[in-house]
């Protein structure tokens, strides 16, 4: 098409491009991949605003202005719902999308629908990749038991006596770093405990490098804790996804402390959930230590209780010998005074030692030498 | 370490690697019958100074403990 010589208004060249756009893509939906960027939601008015980019490595080859309207919003929504994940910057998505042309606001590209089993798919393979490569390249620390079960070096590390310096890594002013302290510092059992807290951020891109830092702050004074604590609230998928990533795995795998792991969420299992002691959430690590100080000193009681009852049996045991010796010798003197022709009057099977005892009519048995008498009083002189 | 225990008590106690450890090594020793009458009064009071000791040092910080031994 060849364009007048003389200048043109703008508004004109836009309707032009308007014009060959709808030629060419004929209000046809396209479906792309791409990953997305400055992700902007307007919730109220159910609008969203972002960049889809296509990257080679470090560099940008394509970029364009995306957009939801009214009619794209409710497939953010239905993939945030269905992927755990947060509709941001950074997720790689696969949208079915129409090219649209403004005069004003140029090109872009409206979401109509969002491909949320491609997503879905997407961090199944890359965790399966992730826990495959752990598996391979730290084979004397990491084995796989099942599907969701691996044997980890820092699983198999002695815990000490009882917990009492803990190095908390968590983010400031935090859900999950509030829950936890309140649960340890308010346990019903007066229980004192020394945190030290490791506070970065912990998610988005830097997450899982600060998180690694932090570790390894821990590692250099690993003398001066009991066990390690990582610890924040709910979130969708997307947050934790730091959580799913390699180097934070391997370096919990092989840390040289205990780590207890309570990152907010019940539904899914991170991978460094399944490199450490996992317990869900911040109130439940925090409960954990709790009772394991409270078993141990269980533990001490009843074993102080076990010495106190076995002290108590070994003095009842000697003082039942000494009773049994004690009548022994009753016996052998009794016998020999019945030798010296002394006798021994019972009186209901009780011996008689006080004569006031007996009354006139009682049966009485008298024991001689090699004989018993039974005999009925008829008459008392007290002398 | 146990600032109430006598300094006998505290090298036969520093001798295991814990309270659990000592307190075991007790009972087998009552359960072996190994433990002359004399002692076993004093055996049950060590172990209940024992059991206090924990009660504390699980309720005190590491600082009030080391201020404890200290004094």
């Amino acid at each position: 098409m060849k364009m007048p010589n003389k200048p043109l208004p703008l508004s004109a060249i836009a309707e032009a491009i308007n014009d060959a756009l709808h030629w060419y893509f004929d209000g046809q939906i396209i479906k792309i991949e791409a990953e997305i960027m400055d992700v902007k939601k307007y919730p109220h008015k159910r609008w969203c605003f972002l960049k889809f980019v296509e990257k080679q490595g470090p560099n940008l080859i394509a970029e364009m202005k995306g957009v939801a309207w009214n009619v794209g919003y409710p497939a953010i929504l239905k993939f945030e719902e269905e992927t755990k994940q947060t509709f941001a910057d950074g997720l790689q998505v696969v949208c079915d999308v129409m090219v649209k042309h403004h005069p004003k606001f140029g090109l872009s590209l409206e979401i109509i629908n969002i491909d949320v089993a491609h997503t879905i798919g997407k961090v199944v393979l890359e965790r399966a990749q992730t826990l495959a490569d752990l598996v391979k390249n730290l084979p004397n620390d990491i084995s796989k038991v099942d599907e969701q079960t691996y044997r980890t070096t820092n699983q198999q590390l002695p815990y000490p006596k009882y917990i009492k310096r803990i190095a908390l890594i968590t983010a400031a002013n935090s859900d999950g770093q509030r829950d936890f302290l309140q649960e340890l510092n308010q346990n019903a059992y007066g229980y004192a405990f020394e945190v030290t807290e490791f506070v970065t951020i912990i998610q988005g891109d830097q997450a899982a490098k600060n998180i690694v830092n932090e570790l390894g702050k821990i590692t250099v004074r690993k003398d001066e804790f009991d066990i390690v604590a990582i610890v924040r609230g709910g979130g969708s998928a997307t947050d934790f996804k730091p959580f799913d990533m390699y180097d934070v795995a391997a370096k919990i795998a092989t840390f040289p402390l205990p780590i207890l792991t309570g990152i907010g969420h019940d539904r899914n299992v991170s991978i460094a959930d399944m490199m450490a002691t996992m317990l869900k959430t911040p109130t439940k690590v925090a409960s954990y230590i709790v009772n394991y100080n409270f078993e141990y000193e269980q533990t001490i009681l009843n074993l102080v209780e076990r010495i106190e009852l076995l002290a108590e049996k070994k003095i009842q045991t000697l003082q039942d010998k000494i009773l049994y010796l004690k009548r022994i010798i009753n016996t052998i003197s009794l016998d020999k005074n019945l030798q010296r022709g002394f006798a021994v009057v019972y009186k209901e099977d009780q011996i008689i030692t006080e004569p006031t005892e007996i009354k006139k009519k009682d049966e009485l048995t008298i024991q001689l030498k090699q004989s018993k008498i039974t005999v009925t009083v008829k008459n008392i002189i007290h002398e | 370490m146990n600032k109430e225990l006598t300094p006998q008590e505290d090298e036969m106690y520093s001798q295991f690697e814990d309270a659990y450890a000592y307190l075991q090594h007790m009972v087998k020793q009552l359960e072996s019958d190994s433990v002359p009458l004399n002692e076993l009064s004093d055996k049950v009071k060590e172990a209940r100074k024992i059991a206090e000791q924990c009660e504390k040092e699980l309720r005190a910080t590491d600082k009030a403990l080391k201020k404890g031994d200290a004094e």
